[in-house]
């Protein structure tokens, strides 16, 4: 039987940026909603084992009230309860006990915790942060029969995954973290309340992808060089780059001046010193670098995997004709 | 926005003087030197020191029954507070009031209340009073999870959204309402979720991290100053010690275990702040360990100034009661 994890980050979509940008509120009972809705399209799969991340907040308690006699409920032992660090060890948990698939509520920075730890346990990343290039914005309950239809195939599950890219930061040679999304070096010399939102901090940027429609540091990519599907992209921001406006946070369309642009190969590694500030990882500050640091950056294309979940859902129609 | 290294330093300063004067009344209350209630605020520092630190003297703020941290976090003086929880002439109230009244205007200090949510329409009234004088002060208060369900809370955040005042207000989840877990009794699983209810921006903040509760702070009083109305910001924190001195029949393990307080105590603000400066080489180990020692110090002046201080007269008893002379309507 398929076994099905379930990461839902009850802090996702609260921090500052909903003070200093537009930032959209999704409470708490709507990722409980959501939960719910994804276990109804699993369901009509037969799909019936799941392994919840606990949290205070009750996140999965409609999937306990509404669903008791028809799944298995099990709660991974985090041993404590919020923060961080329990996303990474219910990671790890689900990778252990080898899960068929993991559902993601959270942003960029949420998915980019859970992908630290999961080797190749395919994600369904679904969006309930602030900036979300990574995570869909797609019904859940779709989303939930497309993993069922995915989890029961017999083979050729290959064909129903998407590989993402990632980006590593090694600081002094040490492995440091990595990036889904966008990786940016800041000039605000503290973590703080650690997103990004101030143009005028920026110092350089590196992207995995950039769209269009996307929000967030990484639509600053798309003004400047098309997405190559290969390539990483860097940026460098200066007073007598080009100008250009970008929609940095939801509702906060910043002007910036961008004096070089250029496509990253995978495995380059692109060393970057004397500089001094911080670090933000998917949006968010994390880590604090000093002048006397040496950063390495480079682009990645092993990154985790997603279900195709427009492809599976197309497929599952199909196959009921 | 950059954090100055004077300002890193001060956060330090003024979060070992609430760990250490909390530290000094629990050990004197045990011994009996005064009485009555006090709520100590230990593990919560970074809120009140983070919001403070980012506020002028000329901004208010009011506080709770938790509220030793909060007029030592805005400048009070460390000998009136002590010599007010000692119930001596000497204290800000001519020692009438005790813990949770320690009001200093001369640095924005309206006071505290032992009514649970008293403070926020008090700290909502000098937000009216900013905008009714044109001045352009903000008016902060601080109140805690069990408050948020205060009627008087939701009033005062409604009024304070629809007249756009400049009042931020600083939810301290503590996740305890003395031993209910705010599980159990807020209906929301965060007090910032309501923020849009009262159309005002709602923000959680990580409450053991004294820069991110400046720099949230510092966002809400620019939004505050600039007419743009109030701010709810929700310190996510925790209470290292028991609800209250006194109330001894109600114990730790009751209602809470010990696995979780100590894993929130390997989150404590000044450890982790501390790591945080010696790290930027803003201040070496034995500096911080300076700062600690002299803040011992100076606590160890100030109970010394309460115990030398005399009792009010009980001929004196009614002499705060009014204003002298009563302003006229």
């Amino acid at each position: 039987m398929a076994k099905i994890g379930v990461i839902a980050n009850p802090s996702a979509g609260k921090d500052i940026r909903r003070l200093v940008a537009s930032g959209r509120l999704i409470s708490n009972q709507e990722k409980a909603n959501i939960i719910s809705r994804f276990i109804s399209g699993l369901l009509s799969k037969g799909v019936r084992d799941f392994y919840f991340m606990p949290d205070k907040s009750g996140l999965c308690k409609p999937a306990i009230e509404n669903y008791r006699d028809q799944i298995n409920i099990n709660f991974l032992d985090t041993k404590f309860y919020d923060g961080p660090e329990q996303t990474l060890i219910a990671a790890s948990l689900l990778n252990d006990i080898k899960c068929d698939c993991i559902l993601v509520l959270g942003g960029d920075g949420t998915n980019r915790l859970v992908a630290k730890k999961i080797n190749k346990i395919p994600l369904i990343p679904i969006s309930t942060g602030t900036n979300n290039a990574f995570p869909l914005m797609i019904d859940p309950t779709i989303a939930g029969i497309a993993t069922g239809f995915f989890v029961n195939l017999l083979r050729g599950k290959k064909k129903y995954l998407i590989r993402n890219p990632y980006i590593s930061v090694k600081v002094d040679e040490n492995e440091k973290d990595i990036a889904l999304i966008d990786l940016a070096i800041s000039k605000q010399n503290f973590v703080g309340s650690k997103a990004i939102w101030d143009p005028e901090m920026l110092e350089e940027l590196f992207l995995t992808k950039s769209s269009p429609l996307s929000i967030g540091l990484s639509s600053i990519g798309s003004r400047v060089l098309s997405t190559n599907k290969n390539k990483g992209l860097r940026i460098i921001f200066g007073q007598q780059g080009k100008l250009i406006y970008a929609p940095i946070a939801p509702g906060l369309i910043s002007t910036l001046k961008v004096k070089h642009w250029s496509y990253m190969n995978p495995d380059e590694i692109i060393k970057i010193e004397k500089l001094s500030g911080t670090i933000a990882l998917d949006g968010e500050r994390e880590i604090e670098i000093f002048g006397n640091n040496k950063i390495e950056i480079s682009y990645k294309k092993s990154g985790p995997y997603i279900i195709d979940i427009i492809k599976s859902i197309k497929q599952d129609n199909l196959s009921q004709n | 926005m950059e954090l100055t290294k004077e300002t890193q330093i001060h956060m330090l300063k003024r979060m070992w003087t609430i760990r250490n004067f909390e530290i000094k009344v629990m050990e004197v209350h045990k011994a009996g030197e005064f009485v009555g209630p006090a709520h100590p605020y230990i593990g919560e520092e970074a809120v009140a020191v983070g919001v403070c630190s980012a506020l002028k003297d000329t901004d208010y703020i009011a506080g709770n029954h938790r509220s030793h941290g909060h007029p030592l976090a805005k400048g009070g003086s460390i000998k009136k507070a002590m010599a007010e929880i000692y119930g001596k002439v000497d204290g800000y109230c001519n020692g009438n009031g005790g813990s949770m009244h320690l009001a200093d205007f001369s640095v924005g200090i309206l006071g505290e209340s032992g009514i649970v949510a008293s403070s926020v329409p008090v700290a909502t009234g000098a937000g009216l009073a900013s905008k009714l004088r044109k001045k352009d002060f903000v008016s902060v208060v601080f109140f805690g999870d069990g408050a948020s369900n205060q009627g008087a809370c939701h009033e005062s955040m409604n009024l304070a959204s629809i007249w756009k005042l400049p009042v931020i207000f600083v939810c301290e989840n503590n996740q305890f309402a003395i031993t209910t877990s705010y599980q159990d009794s807020v209906a929301v699983d965060n007090v910032s979720d309501r923020a849009p209810a009262y159309n005002m921006p709602g923000v959680l903040v990580d409450g053991q991290n004294v820069e991110a509760m400046h720099e949230a702070t510092a966002e809400a009083v620019k939004r505050a100053r600039n007419g743009d109305g109030p701010t709810l910001i929700e310190g996510l924190t925790y209470r290292f010690e028991d609800h209250s001195l006194g109330l001894g029949r109600v114990t730790k393990g009751e209602y809470r275990s010990q696995e979780e307080i100590d894993k929130w105590k390997e989150r404590d603000p000044i450890d982790i702040h501390t790591k945080k400066l010696i790290e930027r080489g803003t201040l070496s180990e034995s500096e911080c360990k300076e700062i600690e020692n002299n803040s011992i110090e100076e606590i160890e002046e100030a109970v010394n100034f309460a115990r030398n201080s005399e009792f009010p007269k009980p001929e004196n008893l009614f002499d705060s009661m009014w204003a002298n002379p009563i302003p006229k309507p």
